[in-house]
């Protein structure tokens, strides 16, 4: 059978140092349109990033658009406050309009401007900590917030899949260079799976650092991801139904978190996820206090019933959290520890409770001794203060919003913000 | 085809028509470079 | 970070393993972009021919320990070393040994498990799992990556690498030249754009146009190549893995979709599959050609088709080629009666099948369209109705066209799900 030559109606001899020509100068018009535009605020109407502009459904912000972002709702005079950190922080639960970091501006006042950087499952050392460090000499009075767990240190260059946005500060040099974090960086990418995650994990340090290596050339993430924001989505996603939906741009969609505040209890705190729920709350504190023997791990007491400390836990938290920041930006960082609805810690024994409450307090010792400010909260909030087992209804959050802003102040005061 | 040879065959329309396939070709190189920070599928023949 | 040289960091960065994810992504990783543009620079500034595949073997080196790690190259190069050298004795058994070894260390790597549990097990099933730990017990255990990956897992191209070994020793043996010159054999083996996935070389077409890329690369071919490698990306990136993401997630509420979706849903399984490897195939292509080197063509328009025997020659070209050369003719071709060329066709399509992967559904997919040719090819003689139906047939390119191409689609669903699903879903799409 002979094959039929595919229709070919003509064919045009393309001179190739003019299409050479063409591939150069759209190129470099790309990368300087995209150096242009990373320093042109496009998040419009902007509370906080939601599941239509972050990594959820393929929209990675770049450092320089959220840089771009502070600089246009920075005013003269301001001191910022920049919340990064996880869903809690985020506002998870909370409507738009109702997100707590708006009430801790309503408390704070226009002498501070709050900007919620946060991420779900993203880290202290992500997003929002690159671009207050990375605008630590425009806007030097600053205080960066954000949360964690007890006893557990974030890695020094950010984690999973916002990973690149440290690499992509550091790749153009807008991070201080230290060498106790430098050690880190190296020390912490020893362990194969953080220098090649598993798949879904995010990229590969190689990858991570071949890429903001380009991107500090070529401008493509900033570029692009204007197109994306303002024109035209390009990437299909199971999040946007229909065929052609996905094109739609992102600014289009409208923040869609539900008020958990509306939620019965049982649509709070699911009945059958109980269980899995006791052993998340009992994790936070879990292997925080006792000892190891032969037989394996104990919790213990001393003779005076006080718990005992298990220190090897305690003594890698303090190591892991001195190479995340630069000295000179602890000390304009609140650390704030999260505690689980009391929904559920009512629910553990009152030895799990006692140790549940110290483990909190003890993080937030540490981290103070770390040279960080920290504070724990939710000790004394309402089981309706929380939408689920850590995320804060509104009602929650304007208690945190309040307790924060005390804090805020007075770190503005010790240190010097407010002397004219 | 005949009728076209000639149109084809000027040199305004080859660098003309070269050109514009440069400038698409550069913008797809820059969307891809952009597109590659975005989760990617495997090759499906690279398992074989 | 700071404490070694920058010029140390990127050598030792080319030199590292890639992760699990990136293994299947190849061209779609920025380390690829960096050493394309750094191998492809340093080729065109280098003048003398001889440097030029000098470092361009180097870099086909690189590309190779990142990608399948030490544990992947290491059986690789013993393959390769002893196809060299047996290509050069004058020994046809030696060389019928070498090829017989090709296709052992293939079976040994990617059929292994299917041959002891898949096969083997339905007679047995206490046989196969002793045979597959007795058989890896032969071979030591390697670190693959950093990813925890196993030397059993078969080195990456391991079947490309096989097929090219095999058609090298066959063409030797019956007479053609060797490669004496280690380092083209090396590119040969190794030549970093078509090391994964192919195209499927052929030495005597290669090696020349390798030493013809090296003398006389010009601007013609970074113009061709660069298009060639848009098109690609553009297949791949813009098109099939957004189709990849529909798919997924309409196909399984395939049955719940209106009939015109499903339909869809359908024509877009036939569509992805050809954008993700023709695209695959145009970068590698468009790479070599920045190179100044022309690779074999792998599509041409295969869903323009009007007849199997034409879809076949149309689809993965190097791959239907290379079983009609080595598999197809030598087993008797069409030289014996049509029993006989059925039978063959259905040992060569069931063995395309297979190189697929080690899965009975491959394995059904190749006899599928085995049959599907032995049919087309032999339709005509069928008493009675047979010229009539030919007759018809003849004048209407249109209808042989859609039925070819409803017949190799509906492939693809026994291609990508178990055979179940694929019979399910085209019952759906004829019913409401």
């Amino acid at each position: 059978m002979q094959v039929s030559e595919p229709h070919r109606s003509f064919r045009l001899s393309l001179p190739p140092w003019t299409l050479l020509a063409g591939v150069v100068l759209s190129f470099v018009t790309l990368c300087l349109l995209g150096r242009e535009v990373s320093r042109e605020n496009h998040l419009s109407h902007f509370a906080r990033f939601t599941q239509w502009t972050s990594p959820e459904t393929k929209y990675y912000p770049t450092v320089g658009e959220m840089m771009s972002h502070v600089r246009m709702r920075m005013k003269p005079g301001q001191i910022l406050v920049m919340v990064g950190g996880n869903s809690i922080l985020r506002g998870v639960g909370q409507p738009a309009g109702s997100i707590w970091t708006q009430a801790l501006q309503d408390r704070l006042g226009a002498g501070y401007c709050v900007i919620n950087f946060a991420f779900d499952s993203s880290n202290i050392t992500d997003g929002a900590a690159v671009v207050a460090e990375a605008l630590r000499n425009e806007f030097p009075r600053q205080i960066y917030i954000a949360n964690a767990a007890p006893a557990q240190p974030p890695p020094p260059d950010g984690s999973g899949t916002y990973r690149f946005m440290f690499w992509e500060a550091r790749s153009k040099g807008l991070l201080v260079d230290d060498p106790a974090r430098n050690a880190a960086i190296i020390a912490s990418n020893q362990n194969p799976l953080i220098r090649n995650p598993p798949p879904g994990g995010g990229d590969s340090l190689l990858e991570l650092r071949a890429r903001e290596w380009l991107d500090r050339w070529f401008y493509f993430q900033d570029f692009w991801n204007l197109v994306t924001y303002k024109w035209v989505n390009t990437v299909w996603g199971f999040y946007m139904p229909g065929p052609t939906q996905f094109l739609q741009p992102r600014r289009t969609y409208a923040d869609p978190e539900p008020d958990r505040l509306k939620y019965s209890i049982d649509d709070r705190y699911i009945p059958a996820n109980l269980a899995a729920e006791l052993v998340n709350v009992r994790g936070c504190s879990e292997f925080t206090y006792g000892i190891v023997d032969a037989t394996g791990f104990h919790e213990q007491k001393d003779a005076t019933g006080h718990w005992v400390l298990y220190a090897p836990l305690w003594d890698q938290f303090n190591a892991g959290i001195k190479g995340i920041m630069p000295e000179e930006l602890k000390k304009r960082t609140l650390i704030l520890l999260s505690r689980s609805s009391p929904f559920y810690v009512r629910m553990l024994t009152p030895d799990e409770q006692e140790r549940d409450n110290l483990a909190y307090l003890h993080a937030v010792d540490m981290w103070k001794a770390g040279g960080y400010e920290s504070m724990d909260y939710g000790r004394d909030y309402t089981i309706g203060d929380y939408g689920d087992r850590t995320h804060l209804t509104s009602s929650g959050g304007a208690k945190l919003a309040t307790s924060v802003a005390a804090k805020v102040r007075e770190m503005s005061r010790s240190l010097g913000y407010l002397t004219p | 085809m005949n009728r076209l040879e000639p149109l084809l065959n000027s040199p305004v329309v080859r660098h003309g028509c070269s050109l514009v396939v440069g400038l698409a070709v550069g913008v797809l190189l820059h969307y891809l470079l952009f597109r590659l920070s975005l989760p990617v599928q495997p090759f499906i023949y690279v398992a074989f | 970070m700071t404490d070694t040289p920058q010029w140390f960091n990127a050598l030792r960065a080319a030199f590292e393993p890639a992760s699990a994810e990136d293994y299947g992504r190849i061209f779609n990783t920025y380390w690829f972009i960096v050493f394309a543009g750094i191998t492809v620079t340093m080729y065109w500034i280098l003048r003398n021919a001889r440097l030029r595949l000098g470092f361009l073997g180097v870099a086909c080196v690189v590309f190779h320990y990142h990608f399948a790690g030490p544990a992947g190259m290491l059986p690789i190069i013993a393959l390769g070393i002893v196809t060299y050298l047996l290509g050069l004795t004058r020994s046809r058994l030696a060389r019928a040994l070498g090829i017989t070894l090709s296709v052992l260390a293939l079976c040994f790597y990617k059929y292994l498990h299917f041959f002891a549990n898949d096969a083997l097990g339905l007679i047995n099933p206490q046989w196969g799992p002793g045979l597959e730990t007795s058989a890896k017990h032969l071979l030591p255990r390697l670190p693959l990556s950093a990813g925890g990956l196993y030397l059993f897992v078969p080195p990456l191209g391991m079947s490309f690498f096989a097929f090219e070994f095999v058609h090298y020793l066959y063409e030797v043996r019956k007479g053609a030249a060797p490669i004496t010159n280690p380092l083209r054999f090396l590119l040969f083996a190794i030549f970093f754009p078509s090391l994964v996935a192919g195209p499927i070389k052929r030495y005597g077409q290669f090696v020349p146009a390798l030493e013809s890329g090296a003398q006389s690369v010009g601007l013609e071919d970074v113009s061709v190549g660069l298009r060639r490698i848009a098109m690609g990306f553009l297949k791949k990136i813009v098109i099939a893995d957004n189709l990849t993401l529909a798919i997924d997630y309409y196909v399984p509420q395939f049955a719940h979709l209106a009939l015109s979706a499903r339909w869809t849903v359908f024509l877009l399984i036939a569509l992805r599959i050809l954008l993700d490897f023709s695209g695959y195939s145009d970068i590698a292509i468009g790479v070599a050609r920045l190179l100044g080197i022309v690779l074999p063509e792998n599509f041409n328009w295969p869903y323009a088709a009007t007849s199997i025997q034409e879809f076949w020659q149309r689809w993965h070209i190097s791959l239907s080629s290379w079983i009609r050369d080595y598999v197809y003719i030598p087993l008797g071709g069409n030289r014996h009666g049509t029993a006989r060329r059925i039978l063959n066709g259905l040992i060569a399509f069931a063995l395309v099948g297979l190189w697929h992967g080690p899965a009975w559904h491959f394995v059904i997919w190749g006899l599928y369209h085995g049959l599907g040719l032995a049919l087309c090819a032999g339709y005509a003689q069928l008493p009675g109705i047979g010229p009539r139906l030919q007759a018809f047939l003849a004048p209407r390119r249109r209808t042989c066209w859609l039925a070819t191409q409803l017949f190799a689609w509906i492939g693809w669903l026994i291609f990508f799900y178990p055979v179940s699903q694929a019979w399910a879903m085209t019952t759906q799409l004829f019913v409401r």
